[in-house]
């Protein structure tokens, strides 16, 4: 039932935090079983009979103080263990990132998440970026860089799908990474947990053939309206990305009356989405 | 020793008997969680029915919910566990303990329950000012919590602050006293390793209480300062860093667990020896290694910062030190487990909840091994398995402690016993539906659900089928563990009244409190004890009784 738990696996580091969990649920889930048999056994062993008297044992003798010390010695190899896994998997998610294959910047402020996608020339800070509010999308299965940063307080970007989590602090830049599966992996997972979802209780939303979405968290208490800062991660095919991407590009060229751009809510100017945050946090 | 009656005020209102003293903490800190028990129960309430009027609160909003989750963590930690375990059980025990007549300053010792009564009505007047009582989470952080703009309590957060910085300053005072009666008051005869094992905890305890909190006194100046002055210490638009204020709250944060842990560790040695009828198991050896966790404890803290964006490669030191401190513990943890050996165990009420903690604090402390893993924690970071671990760590430590120690103690404070029927009712009624609440929790945790949300019909992947559920059962659980507590209030208030009378020794232990008479008259012994030995000789294979107080001569 522990193990079972977990949401499925939907990027490519959630499968050694997976490993990593179970390496220390089957450790502890060990340490724990022997130790309350062993505390449960003294316990009935030692309840009060009438007449007979306690053991006098004082624990000071290197031989009484054995079965502390052999205690000591499982705990030293369980946490070697942990330590070696722990660190193998954290600087693989944390230490080293893999080089990008498309980037994305996402502005925290209370209470809710500014995107930046690069727009057709594949950058972010440019003038074709588009922004949009609450919802990252993204082609599956690309090695994704995201820009961190936060126009107010603390706020943690996390998808609990990738097992992504990374604190988000003003005035400081925080790059964090992630690479779903494949489309179609994603795609089967959705239905899965919607199929689930369809026996009791609600659907988790219905994605255009094209998309699947998941959940991205604010982990990090960011006033009143912390509970409702929810937003969306929506894959896309890689086809269905660049039309996304072609529909929702600001008109740039010189033609465009300015009306238009002010027209469209969504997309904005570079100049204008670092702006627009800030705006949105006044009350 | 000529001891006088006192009258009512020299009693009650501004005692400075240790044993009253120690009596005015314990009856407001029960009195706290009492409120901190109300808090939970309302946004649990919340959590399980969203938008529903609660009984006896009304409409939870967002803002309601977020002071109500912060100041339940804070009452919990500040107002009930420091009070109870270090305060009222310190201030009670180490006198009578280390049998002298009262603590060496009993004006300071005043003073501090004053400044501490003192900071519980500055917490209280926090929620009724004008904005509401603060909501940014009992850490704080900044920028949220240095910005009435951000947080939207102008007045709320910074009194809460200021209560939390008295509080401090309370048991500051209260510490010194500690230390310096238990280096200098002991009786005739007691050298440092006869010292009982609560007396030093509660010692260590303190000592790494003062250690590590001038940090945090200095980042809470700091941060009324950007509250109330606008500086900018912690905001990054005025050149500050937040994160400075994390490393301060921490340095600070986790040797606190340790505050409270300790302390509870002493009660529990006291109390698994006389109903196990043995002696302690390797005391110096937890002597010594309860020094070692005390320092190893101050080097741990950034383990709550893996992911804040501290340098990473900095995460695994910390990570190693956090993993590491898992072996002290299981060295004294195991000391107490062997103390069983062999022994002639009754269960009674105090023992019940000795037993309680030593098998619920293994879930707390091996699920820690998980969020000291920095890997796994990039998962779990604020997620309801950090809640129900660390609930699995202070419950047994705070609550379960408690209770063992008020159970224990209870004839010697106040002459009578308590029911046992009721105790056990008690106990039973806390321990089972405590699994109940938390349970649910590692789950719903495991399966990605984060800490402070109001309501999680925002959030689809986590109202997959059965999680809902599973909240309805936390809360059920909760309400069910709240009300046994009544047996409780009526056992412990109902006794002092009703309860059999107490001799002086019910519990046939060792140590010098139970050579007083119950209750301990004011200047506590008729004569001051001389001490000849250790306070665990049970059990001698070379004596018919089975006990050997310390201040009886040997016969030989």
């Amino acid at each position: 039932m522990w193990l079972d738990a977990l949401p499925p696996v939907g990027g490519t580091f959630a499968g050694s935090i997976d490993d990593l969990f179970h390496t220390i649920t089957y450790l502890m889930g060990f340490c724990f079983v022997v130790s309350l048999l062993i505390i449960l056994y003294l316990i009935v062993v030692g309840l009060r009979k009438p007449g007979v008297k306690a053991k006098y044992v004082t624990g000071e003798s290197k031989a009484e103080l054995g079965f502390v010390y052999t205690v000591l010695g499982i705990f030293v190899l369980c946490d070697l263990i942990i330590d070696v896994q722990t660190h193998a998997v954290w600087a693989s998610v944390k230490e080293t990132l893999p080089a990008a294959q498309i980037k994305a910047r996402a502005i925290g402020q209370q209470w809710a998440w500014t995107f930046v996608h690069p727009g057709k020339d594949g950058e972010v800070g440019t003038e074709d970026d588009i922004s949009t509010v609450n919802e990252l999308h993204l082609p599956a299965g690309l090695v994704t860089h995201v820009e961190l940063e936060s126009s107010d307080v603390l706020h943690s970007f996390s998808i609990p799908m990738f097992r992504l989590k990374q604190d988000v602090i003003p005035g400081r830049i925080i790059t964090s990474w992630f690479k779903s599966l494949s489309f179609a992996e994603m795609k089967a997972i959705k239905d899965a947990m919607n199929a689930r979802a369809n026996d009791g209780g609600a659907l988790l939303g219905a994605d255009t053939p094209g998309t699947a979405s998941f959940d991205i968290q604010c982990t990090e208490m960011c006033g009143v309206g912390h509970g409702i800062m929810a937003s969306k991660i929506i894959l896309h095919t890689q086809e269905d990305y660049d039309n996304w991407v072609a529909q929702n590009s600001p008109v740039t060229d010189t033609a465009a009356p300015a009306e238009a751009v002010a027209a469209d809510a969504a997309p904005a100017e570079a100049g204008a989405a670092e702006a627009a945050p800030a705006e949105a946090a006044a009350p | 020793m000529a001891h006088h009656e006192m009258t009512f005020s020299q009693k009650y209102l501004f005692p400075v008997d240790h044993k009253y003293i120690g009596l005015q903490y314990m009856w407001t800190g029960l009195f706290m969680a009492a409120v901190g028990g109300f808090m939970a129960y309302v946004f649990r309430m919340q959590l399980a029915f969203p938008g529903t009027n609660v009984p006896l609160w009304g409409l939870v909003t967002p803002a309601n919910y977020n002071a109500l989750i912060t100041n339940h963590g804070t009452i919990m930690i500040f107002w009930v566990g420091m009070p109870v375990l270090i305060a009222a059980f310190g201030n009670i025990l180490i006198p009578l303990m280390i049998g002298c007549d009262d603590m060496v300053f009993p004006r300071l010792n005043r003073l501090s329950y004053q400044l501490f009564l003192l900071s519980t009505i500055v917490l209280f007047l926090s929620y009724i000012v004008p904005g509401g009582g603060f909501g940014g989470s009992w850490t704080s952080y900044p920028p949220l919590s240095a910005r009435a703009e951000y947080n939207l309590t102008p007045f709320g957060s910074s009194l809460w602050l200021l209560a939390v910085a008295l509080e401090i300053i309370a048991f500051l005072v209260g510490g010194i006293n500690f230390l310096t009666t238990t280096m200098n008051s002991r009786a005739p005869g007691m050298r440092m390793l006869d010292i009982p094992i609560a007396v030093w905890m509660i010692n260590i305890g303190v000592l790494l209480f003062m250690f590590s909190v001038g940090p945090l006194v200095a980042g809470a100046i700091m941060l009324l300062l950007d509250q109330q002055l606008g500086t900018s210490f912690y905001v990054p638009s005025g050149g500050g860093d937040p994160v400075l204020f994390q490393h301060l709250f921490w340095f600070f944060g986790h040797p606190e667990v340790y505050v409270l842990l300790l302390p509870e560790m002493g009660l529990l040695a006291e109390v698994l020896t006389t109903f196990s009828r043995k002696k302690l198991f390797g005391y110096k050896t937890i002597v010594y290694t309860t020094f070692m966790t005390g320092v190893l404890s101050m080097i741990v803290w950034a383990h709550h910062q893996f992911i804040a964006g501290i340098d990473p490669r900095m995460a695994t030191i910390f990570s190693v030190t956090t993993i590491m401190i898992s072996l002290p513990i299981a060295v004294i943890y195991f000391c107490y487990c062997a103390t069983l050996y062999g022994g002639s165990i009754e269960l009674t009420t105090p023992m019940l909840w000795a037993l309680g903690f030593i098998i619920e604090f293994l879930v707390g402390g091996l699920t820690g091994l998980f969020l000291g893993s920095s890997g796994m924690d990039i998962y779990f970071h604020d997620n309801t398995f950090v809640v129900a671990h660390f609930h699995y760590t202070m419950m047994p430590i705070v609550w379960f402690g408690a209770m063992a120690g008020v159970y224990y103690w209870y004839p010697k404070i106040f002459g009578r016993m308590y029911s046992e029927t009721l105790g056990k009712i008690h106990f039973w009624g806390t321990v089972i539906p405590f699994n109940g609440i938390f349970i649910p929790l590692f789950a719903l945790g495991i399966g990605g659900q984060h800490r402070k949300i109001y309501d999680y019909n925002h959030f689809p992947e986590l109202m997959q089928p059965g999680m809902q559920d599973l909240r309805i059962f936390a809360t059920y659980s909760l309400i069910v563990m709240l009300l046994f507590q009544i047996p409780f209030i009526i056992n412990f208030v109902g006794s002092i009244k009703s309860g059999e009378p107490a001799e002086a020794n019910p519990w046939k232990a060792n140590s010098l409190e139970w050579v007083a008479s119950s209750p301990a008259p004011h200047g506590n012994f008729e004569t001051l004890p001389t001490v000849y030995r250790g306070p665990y000789e049970y059990s001698r294979p070379d004596m018919e009784e089975d006990y050997l107080p310390q201040n009886v001569p040997s016969k030989a």
